[in-house]
């Protein structure tokens, strides 16, 4: 008896599965005076719910039957996991195209005429008779003349 | 008479021909495995949870995942392990949410304000929440399994395990200290 209150101290002072596995093992499944201590699987059985305390199936089956059904109906509508994947790498390489785009292959935008910037007539300052004059500049459609008019500042 | 008759044969079926016959896309065929196995799955969430609704959502929500993964099945594999395996941790899944409620409703009672206008909801809920089995409720919820398990099933300790996701020696000792725990229990009942 002593040998068994002290084994069963051990089995709670060191909770390792493989250390109470193996005192079960080796003593309380063969030990008389321990099996008296743990429930027999007819003692368990009184106390645990069984199949034929339970009522009939079809309500059941029914209640499964309807939520599989639904289950069906939001499959049929719902995204495959793939096209969610193709829909992802399309919005990807969009964006990717698009600041590419932006950053690398846009050049300034060009004049109307189509000339370069340094190509472009451009007046800094006009004096006239050593006083600042205003300029007035005009370009004829479909013509590449351009004609300059100033005027004294009064 | 009749019920007792189909449910000789129901249980003479072979599982995995009605898994195949569902998988070819006979649907009625997954009524007969459900027919087959509800008491049984309802008995062992009922011994898990102790609570009649919560047991029976718990093996739709079983039943559910079993017929959305049929094709995952591994036919080497015995269909009523898997299917107890499945359950447990829907019934895990149902303890924590049970759980996370339980520390709700004991949060809004530590805080006296709200204490009067939630009282009423708290005791409903505890009292449909608690395990109705007195002597079960001192088990874990893995004890209980592994208990049920054993006793009604005659499942050995590396079924269990499988079921429990565990090694054969740790189902031993889940069904060892459940078996003591009742012993006391029920000796303590009858004194």
């Amino acid at each position: 008896m002593l040998k068994c209150k002290l084994i069963n101290v051990l089995f709670y002072i060191f909770p390792l599965k493989i250390w109470q596995d193996f005192l079960f093992r080796s003593h309380f499944e063969h030990c008389l005076s321990c099996q008296q201590k743990i429930a027999s699987r007819e003692e368990a059985k009184t106390i645990l719910a069984e199949e034929s305390q339970t009522e009939n199936s079809d309500r059941f089956w029914l209640t499964i039957k309807t939520k599989l059904a639904q289950t069906e109906k939001k499959a049929k509508f719902a995204f495959r996991p793939w096209l969610k994947w193709a829909a992802a790498a399309a919005l990807g390489t969009g964006v990717t195209i698009a600041i590419v785009w932006l950053f690398f292959l846009q050049t300034p935008a060009e004049n109307s005429s189509g000339k370069s910037p340094t190509q472009r007539f451009k007046i800094n300052y006009l004096k006239v008779e050593n006083k600042p004059a205003q300029a007035f500049i005009y370009k004829p459609q479909d013509s590449s003349m351009i004609i300059v008019w100033a005027e004294k500042n009064i | 008479m009749g019920r007792n008759n189909s449910r000789k044969v129901n249980s003479m079926v072979d599982d995995k021909q009605l898994i195949r016959s569902c998988l070819q896309g006979e649907k009625e065929e997954f009524r007969k495995l459900v027919e087959k196995y509800w008491g049984k799955t309802i008995a062992m969430a009922i011994n898990v949870l102790g609570n009649r609704e919560d047991a029976e959502d718990v093996c739709q929500e079983a039943f559910l995942q079993v017929y959305s993964h049929l094709a995952e099945f591994d036919f080497k594999m015995n269909f009523q392990k898997w299917l107890y395996s499945i359950l447990y941790k829907r019934c895990l899944d149902n303890l924590r949410k049970r759980r996370r409620l339980i520390n709700f409703f004991n949060k809004l009672k530590k805080e006296k304000k709200s204490l009067l206008r939630f009282k009423v909801n708290v005791n409903s809920a505890s009292s449909s929440l608690f395990l109705t089995h007195r002597i079960l409720k001192k088990l874990s919820p893995k004890e209980r399994t592994a208990l049920f398990l054993w006793a009604r099933e005659g499942f050995t300790s590396s079924e269990i395990g499988a079921v429990l996701k565990c090694s054969a020696p740790t189902a031993r000792v889940h069904l060892f200290k459940a078996r003591k725990k009742i012993k006391a229990a029920l000796e303590r009942e009858n004194a």
